[in-house]
C-alpha cells in the first residue's frame, strides 16, 4: 500500500501542489490541499480501482483550495512574490501587488458557487457543461453564476481603481 | 519534472482587463521548488504503512460495527472463560458491603517464581502500557490544544496525531500481550488472574474499533478537529474509565490506586466529550 502511495504522491504530488498554490499562494495551505487530494486520490484506487485522470485531480484541489481561501479571515501578503523587473518603478510593482491582492480578496469574497464556476472556467478551462456535471446543477445555473462572478470582480476591480485615481 | 511556465488562462476574452491582468499575475506565481518539494516528502511521509489505521479513510459504518460487535462478543466469551465478570462482582460487592475487603477473597494461583527473560517481558509489559496511556493522554491533550487553536486561530490548524494515536493503542496492545504471556507462565493461565486485563483488552477493543470506524479526516476544518477531539477523548477516557471501574482493586494493589486523579480525569474527559458534541451539533446546524 504504501508503494502504491508513494506512486500517487510522486505521479500526482507536484501537479495538485501547483494548482492548490495557483488559488492559494501559501506553502502550508497548499499542502493541506495536496494532501487531502492525494488522499482522495487513494481511496478512488482503493474502491475503484484506478487513479482519477490528473485533470480532474487538478480540479479537485481548485475546489478544495477556493474553499480554503473562504475560510481563511483575511488574505495573505503577497510581498515578495514577485521579482521586479529592471525596468520596472517600486510604484509600479506596488500597484500590481495591491491589483493582485485586491482581486484575491474579491474571489475569497466570491459565494462558494460563483468562486468555483469562476476558478474551474478560466483557470482550469472547464466548459460549462463540465462544471455542470461537477456541480451537479444545470448549465443555465452555470452560466448564471459565471456572469454574476464576472460583475463582482470587475466591480471590484473598478472600485479599486476609481478609489486610486487622483482628483 | 514540469516545466516551471507560466499556466494558461482560458476563455480570457471573456474577463474584464481590470480582472484579466491581476488574474494572470495571480496565476503564473509558482511555489518555489523546493517547498513544494519539502511538502510532498512529509506527504508521502504520511503514507498509509498501516493503511487501514493511518490512511484514515472513513470505513463502511457496517464494517465497524460488524468488527464492534465482534470484539465485544470476544471480550464477554473471555470474561467467562476466565470468570473475570464474576471477580469484578465481587469486587464491586465486597467494595459496597465492607471497605475492608481482602485478597484471599478471589481465588487467585499463587505466583511462580520467574526467569530473567520473564521478568524482563513484564518489565516491558510495564513500560509500554504506561507509554500507552501516555501517548493516548498525549493524543488528547494535543487534542484539546488543536481545538483552542481552531477557536483562536481557524486557518492554522494541525493535524498530527494520528500517528500518536495508532502507535498508542499498538503499545496498549503489546503490553496486553506481553502481560499474559507473563502472567501464563507465572500462574498458569492466560487471563484469570487478573480481570483487569480484561479492562484493559476491552479498552483496546473499543478504542480501535472506535479509531477504525470513524473519519478522523485529513483536513483542518472545525468540524474534523472537533471529531478527532472526541475520539481521542473517548480513547483516554476509556483508559479512565476501565481503571477507575478497577478501583475497587486498588484495595489490594495499589498499582492501580490513585482513584481521585483516575475520577478527576475521567470527569474532564466527559466534559470534553460533552462539549465538543454539543459545538460540533450547532456547527452542523449552523452548516444546514
Amino acid at each position: 500500500m504504501s508503494v502504491l502511495w508513494n506512486q500517487i504522491v510522486v505521479d500526482h504530488g507536484e501537479m495538485i501542489f501547483r494548482a492548490a498554490y495557483r488559488v492559494l499562494h501559501d506553502h502550508g495551505d497548499a499542502e493541506d490541499v495536496t494532501q487531502e487530494v492525494l488522499m482522495e486520490a487513494f481511496r478512488k484506487h482503493q474502491s475503484l480501482g484506478t487513479v482519477p485522470e490528473p485533470a480532474l485531480l487538478s480540479r479537485m484541489a481548485t475546489l478544495r483550495a477556493i474553499d480554503r481561501l473562504r475560510r481563511r479571515r483575511s488574505v495573505l501578503s503577497l510581498d515578495g512574490v514577485l521579482v521586479p523587473d529592471e525596468n520596472q518603478s517600486p510604484q509600479l510593482l506596488d500597484e500590481r501587488l495591491e491589483q493582485m491582492s485586491r482581486l484575491q480578496q474579491a474571489l475569497a469574497n466570491l459565494p462558494r458557487r460563483e468562486a468555483e464556476c469562476f476558478l474551474l472556467r478560466y483557470i482550469e478551462g472547464a466548459s460549462n457543461r463540465e462544471i455542470a456535471q461537477m456541480l451537479n446543477t444545470t448549465e443555465s445555473a452555470i452560466s448564471t453564476a459565471l456572469h454574476k462572478a464576472r460583475t463582482k470582480l470587475r466591480q471590484a476591480m473598478e472600485l479599486h481603481t476609481d478609489c486610486g485615481r487622483k482628483p | 519534472m514540469t516545466e516551471n511556465l507560466p499556466p494558461p488562462l482560458f476563455f480570457a476574452d471573456e474577463l474584464d482587463p481590470n480582472v484579466l491582468g491581476p488574474l494572470r499575475e495571480l496565476v503564473s506565481l509558482s511555489p518555489e521548488e523546493s517547498q513544494w518539494q519539502a511538502s510532498l516528502k512529509r506527504i508521502g511521509r504520511q503514507s498509509p504503512a498501516m493503511d487501514l489505521v493511518l490512511a484514515r479513510r472513513s470505513a463502511p459504518r457496517g464494517r465497524g460495527m460488524l468488527a464492534a460487535a465482534a470484539c465485544l462478543l470476544l471480550v464477554l466469551w473471555f470474561g467467562a472463560q476466565t470468570k473475570a465478570w464474576g471477580q469484578v462482582a465481587q469486587g464491586f460487592q465486597r467494595t459496597a458491603v465492607s471497605a475492608v475487603a481482602t485478597a484471599d477473597q478471589i481465588p487467585i494461583a499463587s505466583p511462580k517464581k520467574v526467569g530473567s527473560v520473564m521478568r524482563f517481558v513484564l518489565i516491558v509489559h510495564v513500560f509500554s502500557l504506561l507509554a500507552g496511556m501516555f501517548g493516548l493522554m498525549i493524543v488528547w491533550m494535543r487534542s484539546l490544544w488543536d481545538w483552542l487553536m481552531a477557536i483562536w486561530r481557524p486557518t492554522k490548524i494541525p493535524h498530527r496525531t494520528g500517528k500518536i494515536h495508532a502507535i498508542a493503542l499498538y503499545l496498549y496492545g503489546l503490553a496486553i500481550a506481553l502481560g499474559s504471556c507473563w502472567s501464563q507462565v507465572t500462574f498458569g493461565t492466560f487471563w484469570r488472574w487478573d480481570p483487569r486485563e480484561a479492562f484493559a483488552l476491552l479498552t483496546l477493543c473499543v478504542g480501535s474499533v472506535w479509531y477504525l470506524s470513524v473519519d478522523t479526516g485529513q483536513g483542518n476544518s472545525v468540524i474534523l478537529v472537533i471529531r478527532r477531539t472526541v475520539i481521542a477523548s473517548i480513547s483516554f477516557g476509556l483508559v479512565m474509565l476501565m481503571h477507575g471501574l478497577a478501583i475497587p482493586y486498588s484495595r489490594q494493589n495499589p498499582s492501580y490506586g490513585l482513584p481521585s486523579v483516575v475520577l478527576t480525569l475521567l470527569a474532564a474527559n466527559l466534559t470534553v466529550v460533552l462539549t465538543s458534541w454539543w459545538w460540533f451539533a450547532r456547527l452542523q446546524r449552523s452548516k444546514a
